[in-house]
């Protein structure tokens, strides 16, 4: 019986998994195949039809991927943007998170449960929220239409301290008291001591926060105007509805998120496992 | 640990294809643009330089004419030779012109023969008798074939034709009753001889109704044309030998000669025979009568001369012309008295003058007539006129190299937009229509245009909305 209910467990998972799968082999797919079979297989979406697309190229063409790679400098602009500005982003974050989550994980002080309420609180507000407020707030300071118009917002997001801080927390306190009885001042403590044990947070932040500033929409599409800015979530779009263009951009953005994750797989499960550890 | 190291050096090398990928792709693409140079359009009235080639061509052409039928034994010049006065044209037979002189001289012998011949004139015959009633011409008349010469008296004539009647028929009876004798008399041998009389005697009688008879028919002609006697022939009358009152003669009435213009042959002849004198005396050269430029010369040696003119010589002396051909379109932008410039000699020789009159031509197209004041200008010398035209108003001006189509022109306008890549150049087409243009420049009748509209200039074919480079 148990046995039996494993295997319906696979089966639904099996599928489960095919269909979250699906959309990235369809996209795979159809980025190989040319424009007529595309114009095929997309019309009757037009005239209110289903779209029955091959999921096997009947002829496979590069040529999405040639126009895309070879005769589309813009393609390389806003690919350039986009990881610019994400490296930026998780590099802020990092530089100003770590301390931040370091602190209300390892130190006392006043206010410390209400400030931390705070940071969670705004973790929660969606971007719709604060968008207003930060659009004045650019716009004010002259950086609107600026690559610091998404980094700056970005850069002193909760979301990382957050992880960091559960990660932070599960650094056993005797380990630093003996750290501090060898002499070791806090700043020491926390490059040699927390960062080092904190990694899995730190990985985990780092991983998820690119994976949300590679893909951002609202935040460019409110702050930019100048298409010199625009990340690949905006230039995506503009190539088309459905067009082999837009197939191959979009499988070629997909690459630099997959190393990514591949990279912090290991770590972001454990980060993920100790936030969500109850104190 | 491995494998993460594997993928981050993957990762690694996927920006590092990415940065490279980036030049490249920005080297292909700019290189796959059209390149473009870009002019402004501006308001301005557009003026052009008209040039037409054309020719000098003389006010005055004398032509020398030759008598029909010679040989041409050698030709000096061609049409476009510059000639002096006397100098040879061309050289003639005079072998042939000794002979065709010689056959002159003998025709003109005969003419002047039948001339002395003719000189009593041809005589006009009444019949004799005739009471003339009225003469009509005198001594040194001129008459025409038909004309009435002079009237006899019709009552008179009529009592004559009565008479002759009478004698007639009085001769046929008389001839009647010889012929009834003789024929009784014809079957007796001894009257044999008298019956051969009585024939003889009719026969007699016959000839004399006959002649009656003509007579009368003249008469009676003469009757029914109410008497008047007309001349046969056209000519001068030389002399009247009858008045009024007369009665004609067996002689002549009147006598008409030849008319005094038809002696105009010899002289013609003779006028002829005195050139080929002249052309025999100069060895059968034929000289120009004055300095000019051989304007044509269409016999060649060995040819004949014609009726046509054998040279054209155009007078340098006179008043030159040059005659520029203009074009329908050309025309309408010229006018006479505008200032021109006309050069000639490949340049060298540059005249300022003024069109006197702009004419058409008989296929297609205008003349435009320039008189020239130089002595260096020569007929036949080929040339240009140069006549600056303007537009008649103001307008916006674009050059004619960035207008494209035949018959709906169009052109495109160069639009700045931002894009991913910098600041980049696209192709607005614009529908205008043209309207004025000059060598390089073309004005809009019809455009959206306004000064400043940076134009394209390129041989390469552009669509709507297509991306360029600009060079330069």
């Amino acid at each position: 019986m148990r046995k039996t209910a494993e295997i319906f467990g696979y089966i639904f998972c099996g599928v489960l998994c095919l269909l979250i799968c699906l959309p990235v082999l369809l996209l795979m797919t159809l980025s190989l195949q040319d424009e007529t079979e595309l114009l095929k297989a997309f019309s009757p979406l037009g005239g209110g039809g289903f779209s029955r697309p091959d999921l096997l190229p009947l002829y496979p063409a590069i040529d999405n991927y040639k126009e895309i790679l070879l005769y589309s400098p813009d393609f390389y602009t806003v690919f350039w943007n986009s990881l610019g500005m994400t490296a930026a982003v998780l590099c802020g974050q990092l530089l100003i998170g770590v301390p931040a989550a370091w602190a209300f994980a390892k130190f006392r002080f006043r206010f410390k449960k209400l400030l931390f309420d705070i940071y969670v609180l705004l973790m929660l507000l969606p971007f719709q929220v604060t968008m207003l407020s930060q659009y004045i707030l650019l716009n004010k300071t002259g950086l609107m239409d600026s690559r610091a118009a998404i980094i700056l917002p970005a850069v002193f997001s909760a979301f990382p301290v957050f992880i960091m801080y559960r990660s932070f927390c599960a650094i056993p306190k005797e380990i630093l008291d003996s750290a501090r009885i060898d002499g070791a001042g806090e700043w020491r403590i926390l490059f040699r001591i927390g960062l080092p044990m904190g990694s899995g947070g730190i990985t985990a932040a780092a991983v998820l926060g690119f994976l949300d500033f590679w893909n951002m929409v609202e935040q460019p599409l409110t702050f930019l105007k100048d298409k010199r800015l625009f990340p690949l979530s905006l230039y995506l779009p503009m190539l088309g509805k459905m067009s082999g263009g837009m197939l191959a951009a979009s499988a070629v953005t997909l690459i630099p998120a997959v190393f990514i994750f591949v990279m912090g797989q290991d770590r972001i499960e454990s980060g993920i496992i100790s936030s969500a550890v109850k104190e | 640990m491995t494998d993460k190291k594997k993928v981050m050096k993957l990762f690694a090398g996927f920006l590092a294809a990415m940065l490279i990928m980036t030049f490249v792709s920005r080297a292909v693409y700019a290189k796959s643009l059209p390149l473009v140079q870009v002019k402004e359009a501006k308001t301005q009235r557009l003026t052009r330089m008209i040039r037409c080639g054309g020719t000098v061509v003389p006010t005055a052409v004398k032509s020398v004419f030759l008598p029909e039928g010679l040989t041409v034994e050698q030709m000096y010049v061609l049409g476009g030779c510059a000639v002096k006065k006397d100098e040879a044209l061309l050289m003639l037979d005079t072998a042939q012109l000794k002979e065709k002189a010689l056959t002159l001289e003998n025709e003109i012998e005969e003419l002047k023969e039948q001339s002395e011949q003719s000189k009593s004139g041809t005589p006009v015959f009444a019949e004799p008798d005739m009471p003339v009633s009225k003469v009509n011409v005198g001594k040194g008349d001129t008459v025409e074939k038909g004309d009435v010469l002079f009237t006899v008296d019709s009552e008179r004539l009529l009592r004559l034709i009565n008479e002759l009647e009478t004698e007639r028929n009085s001769d046929i009876i008389n001839r009647d009753g010889c012929l009834a004798a003789a024929q009784k008399a014809e079957g007796d041998a001894a009257l044999e001889e008298a019956a051969s009389q009585q024939k003889v005697q009719a026969a007699v009688y016959d000839c004399n109704i006959k002649q009656k008879q003509h007579k009368i028919d003249r008469y009676l002609a003469v009757h029914k044309n109410g008497g008047r006697v007309c001349a046969p022939c056209g000519g001068t009358v030389t002399a009247v030998k009858i008045s009024d009152g007369d009665l004609t003669a067996e002689s002549a009435a009147v006598l008409i000669g030849e008319r005094i213009n038809e002696s105009s042959a010899v002289r013609e002849k003779e006028k002829l025979l005195k050139k080929y004198r002249c052309l025999i005396k100069d060895g059968g050269i034929v000289r120009s009568e004055t300095d000019g430029t051989v304007t044509s010369a269409p016999v060649n040696a060995g040819e004949q001369t014609t009726a046509s003119a054998a040279v054209c010589i155009a007078d340098n002396s006179q008043q030159m012309y040059f005659h520029a051909e203009l074009s329908e379109e050309d025309a309408k932008q010229v006018s006479a008295g505008d200032q021109t410039d006309v050069v000639l000699h490949n340049g060298k020789l540059k005249l300022s003058c003024r069109i006197e009159a702009v004419v058409k031509r008989s296929g297609t197209g205008y003349t435009a007539i320039a008189p020239i004041d130089c002595t260096e200008a020569l007929c036949g010398d080929i040339g240009e006129l140069r006549i600056q035209a303007a537009a008649e108003e103001s307008s916006i001006c674009v050059p004619t190299s960035a207008l494209f189509g035949s018959d709906h022109k169009y052109l495109f306008i160069l639009k700045k937009e931002d894009g991913f890549i910098g600041e980049e150049y696209r192709a607005e087409r614009v529908d205008v229509t043209a309207g004025y243009s000059n060598d390089s420049m073309t004005a809009l009748s019809s455009s959206g245009l306004s000064d400043g509209d940076k134009i394209i200039c390129t041989d390469k074919k552009l669509t709507d909305g297509q991306t360029v480079r600009l060079s330069g």
